[in-house]
């Protein structure tokens, strides 16, 4: 009976063990980032010794407070057009699809599977064919929706899948048109995965460096200064950014988990 | 009363010519029925009937393929659902979760933008008619079944709309609360005075509640008519069997001694009823169950021989489970009296030709 009791002990230890290792796989370069950014030896910063320098060069650094705010213009608008787009896909094909739902489903979520660094040539060279567009930013906000957009339709679907639609009958018959069935019913009841779907298209976009890198030429994003500062030697500055491009990824991820938390409260009430 | 219902010079809601065909399907077949201002009708149909096809097409969820809809005189086909003024309940409520009780009775007057005066005397009407006192503040998901029904229909009646639309809206309740809620609807309707139209499968809910019925199979009209008139008088074989408790007979008429004899059993009763073609026809006989006459079997008796196989109480009614010599099963309804009946007791089974329906079945 004690050596049973003890076997359960270890086999605890074990899988708490097994745990802190896996985490540990996943975080550790991101701390290490962060360590690296706040120390005075960015090479090698253990024990750390605290410096804010290299934050101060980087608020100073034009370059990176514009690459900082293309991204943010990026990220923003691919986020709220693919939101869109996918919201209306989302409606079509759970409500109008029928038995072939899943066929058009396929077919949105399709470009999913498409590798970046492809789609971002073919568009610059497709839009410079057809348009004669010139790579700029509202080409990298076009072709970052086209790839955010698979992403936020499923999420949505999987979200919206569960929406009882005759909510929508129930509101149109009380005398609500309909903007105010979307507003007053819809909004509230779905508001939960149109967030999520903003909040994942806006890191994807926020980050993803082949896409725009390919359509923007000349304009940074914080990701193509990233790239290229790599080329010219590593400087604390990068760190520095990296940090707070996660530090903003964590924040978007904690509020989705209060998100889906007030969802199934909502549900489950 | 049933000259009032008949002669309606300018009826209140008119369906004219109504179809509607999906792809190939034809869900709804030219059907016309006019409703009278102060009436509660009743859809009654099985299930793809078409019954609510027809109530969405009221309701302007759907548009028809043919045909013109009507509230007051104003053709409303073109309407969207939200200009028509209706109200509407659901089989399954379809409450707001997201809002209160009071919220979501509160919902349609914001939408018809009420001043805030009106919806304050409308809430406070609605909590006080459907007994909603102290549940004003709750979410629907802390509501009863019942409960949750009674805001429903609230919803439905808040803006005092032109007519009410009700969709099987007590199918999800239990038997108890059903009938109690039965009472409560045609009370509400009397009332308010605005013309109820209630679609259901259930011909009992349409019988106890409804001033007239429109019965519907396959998309078309099969009878409508006085409740009363539709019990006792079905028009077409498919109302004797849907409306009521029936039992059906095969018989042919013999035009010699003008009877209808029945296939199975050496039964025969007089029937005066014209048959189209001469000679030996064949019939469709249905009686309604408690219409059946029962008496001790005797060496004269003329009925049909049967014995008791079982006897099902049913509070102030009697089952008699009857099984016949070609070995059908037959229910007779009767009272309950004091006189216990015993199994196995052979009887004679008859009934007046004037309470049976009787239909050509061709030849």
């Amino acid at each position: 009976m004690y050596a049973q009791a003890s076997n359960e002990r270890l086999t605890k230890w074990l899988m708490a063990a097994i745990l802190v290792a896996a985490y540990g796989f996943l975080y550790m370069p991101i701390v290490h980032i962060l360590f690296a950014s706040l120390s005075s030896r960015p090479n090698f910063p253990y024990p750390p010794e605290f410096d804010y320098g290299s934050y101060i060069r980087l608020y100073t650094n034009t370059v990176y407070q514009s690459a900082f705010l293309n991204s943010l213009i990026i990220a923003t608008c691919t986020s709220i057009l693919s939101t869109v787009l996918g919201f209306l896909a989302t409606v079509g094909v759970l409500r109008f699809a029928g038995r072939k739902a899943l066929v058009y489903a396929a077919f949105f979520a399709g470009p999913l599977f498409v590798s970046e660094i492809l789609l971002g040539i073919s568009s610059m060279s497709l839009y410079y064919l057809a348009f004669e567009l010139q790579g700029n930013m509202v080409t990298a906000i076009i072709a970052n929706s086209v790839h955010c957009f698979s992403f936020c339709f499923l999420i949505m679907a999987a979200l919206l899948y569960r929406y009882d639609w005759r909510m929508n009958e129930a509101a149109v018959v009380c005398g609500a048109s309909p903007v105010r069935v979307f507003f007053e019913v819809m909004l509230p009841l779905t508001w939960s995965g149109i967030l999520s779907s903003l909040i994942v298209a806006f890191v994807l976009s926020l980050n993803g460096l082949d896409i725009s890198f390919y359509l923007l030429g000349a304009t940074p994003t914080m990701p193509s200064v990233a790239w290229g500062a790599l080329r010219y030697g590593v400087k604390p500055e990068l760190y520095a950014l990296s940090s707070i491009i996660n530090i903003l990824v964590f924040a978007a991820i904690i509020v989705l988990y209060f998100v889906a938390r007030s969802d199934r409260q909502l549900s489950v009430e | 009363m049933n000259a009032s219902l008949d002669g309606v010079a300018t009826p209140y809601i008119r369906i004219a010519g109504v179809s509607r065909q999906y792809g190939q399907v034809r869900a709804l077949h030219d059907l016309s029925i006019d409703i009278a201002k102060h009436e509660f009708i009743a859809i009654l149909g099985p299930s793809g009937s078409g019954k609510s096809t027809l109530l969405r097409l009221i309701a302007g969820l759907d548009r028809p393929s043919t045909g013109r809809i009507f509230f007051d005189g104003i053709d409303v086909t073109d309407l969207p659902p939200y200009k028509r003024g209706i109200g509407m309940v659901f089989q399954e409520f379809l409450l707001f979760p997201h809002r209160t009780v009071r919220e979501n009775l509160a919902f349609p007057l914001r939408m018809t933008n009420q001043p805030q005066q009106k919806i304050l005397e409308r809430l406070d009407w609605a909590e006080a008619i459907l007994s909603l006192r102290g549940l004003m503040d709750r979410y629907p998901n802390q509501l009863s079944g019942g409960q949750q029904q009674r805001v429903a229909l609230g919803r439905g009646l808040v803006t005092h709309p032109t007519l009410l639309l009700l969709d099987e809206p007590l199918a999800n309740l239990d038997r108890e609360l059903r009938n109690e809620m039965e009472v409560e609807i045609r009370r509400y309707q009397k009332q308010l005075g605005i013309p109820f139209v209630y679609v259901t499968h259930n011909q009992e809910e349409a019988l106890s509640m409804s001033d007239r019925v429109a019965v519907i199979n396959g998309g078309r009209l099969e009878a409508l008519g006085e409740r009363q008139t539709i019990y006792d008088h079905p028009p077409t074989p498919f109302v004797a069997r849907f409306v009521g408790k029936s039992t059906r007979f095969d018989g042919a008429y013999n035009p010699a001694t003008g009877q209808i004899e029945l296939q199975h059993y050496n039964y025969a009763f007089p029937y005066s009823g014209a048959f189209e073609r001469k000679g030996d026809v064949r019939a469709e006989v249905f009686v309604k169950n408690e219409r059946f006459q029962l008496s001790p079997w005797t060496a004269v008796a003329t009925g049909i021989a049967c014995t008791i196989a079982d006897i099902v109480l049913r509070g102030p009614f009697v089952e008699y489970i009857l099984e016949t010599e070609a070995a059908e099963r037959i229910i007779a309804v009767k009272p309950k009296t004091s006189d216990q009946a015993v199994l196995g007791t052979k009887l004679s089974l008859s009934w007046d030709p004037a309470a049976c329906h009787v239909f050509p079945a061709g030849r």
